[in-house]
């Protein structure tokens, strides 16, 4: 395919478009890596889902992105098809009363049983717009740093062979203050 | 102008983010001075693919609409 034909609509867009990249070369920091540092430390849909939607934005933007997976954010990451995890009686519980999973993950309001979380998501499928799964794989092509806390994991015997493929290793509050310093953008989301 | 397309983003029907990300994606396939050709239909995309392009250094050719179909061209530094 060769040339792209005009079109009378969009010829206004195109000009403006092309002047604002001729204008701007010159801003563009070779030098500088841009950093991002999202710590997750909520489970809920609610906060996941944008956390994910920014974490492969800043990724495809060629930022160096890493979210933190904390406390309630480590859920998400434990595979789908893991039903309970824990080392002990109240661990064991929890991940039963809280089903971990990217697929699981509730609406921190009006939930509804369920209602709620398959609502958005029917809405967002019927939308397209992505999933938190499909977003998790773009992140982690994308080169997204997925750091879990190792306190967390250890808080609720987690291993790392329940969690989903491209999780890096358990890393301490220390390494991710360390980044968040670096970064030029932190969210605790 | 008459430009050849190295490799075309099929990026029709889906939302933001995702035309960003996989025209993030597609540039890793291609050469240094080679085109992309990224189709979508989100209206997101008429900030987002410019604003990309511009702080990712590479060159936006073209931008155009038709019946919906925001198309743009985009050179990899």
């Amino acid at each position: 395919m060769s040339g792209i034909t005009d079109d009378n609509g969009g010829v206004g867009e195109r000009e403006r478009h092309v002047s604002e990249t001729a204008e701007t070369p010159g801003t563009v920091e070779d030098d500088v890596t841009q950093s991002m540092t999202i710590v997750a430390w909520s489970g809920d849909l609610a906060k996941m889902w944008p956390t994910l939607i920014l974490g492969s934005t800043g990724a495809a933007y060629g930022m160096q992105t890493t979210i933190f997976f904390t406390f309630w954010g480590l859920f998400p990451l434990v595979r789908d098809d893991v039903r309970i995890t824990g080392t002990n009686a109240m661990t064991k519980a929890l991940a039963g009363m809280n089903r971990p999973g990217m697929s699981h993950m509730k609406l921190s309001k009006l939930h509804m049983g369920g209602m709620g979380a398959w609502m958005m998501k029917k809405l967002a499928r019927d939308q397209k717009v992505a999933h938190p799964k499909e977003l998790v794989e773009m992140c982690t092509e994308l080169g997204v740093n997925l750091w879990p806390c190792e306190m967390t994991m250890e808080l609720l015997g987690l291993r790392q062979d329940q969690l989903i493929d491209g999780v890096g290793t358990p890393v301490g509050a220390a390494t991710a203050l360390s980044e968040m310093s670096k970064s030029q953008i932190n969210l605790f989301i | 102008m008459d430009i050849t397309v190295d490799l075309t983003i099929d990026a029709k029907g889906q939302k933001c983010p995702m035309p960003v990300l996989l025209t993030s994606r597609g540039i890793k396939k291609i050469e240094s001075g080679q085109v992309m050709l990224v189709e979508a239909t989100d209206g997101g995309s008429q900030s987002d693919i410019p604003s990309w392009a511009k702080d990712t250094g590479n060159e936006l050719l073209e931008a155009t609409s038709e019946d919906g179909v925001y198309r743009y061209l985009i050179r990899k530094k």
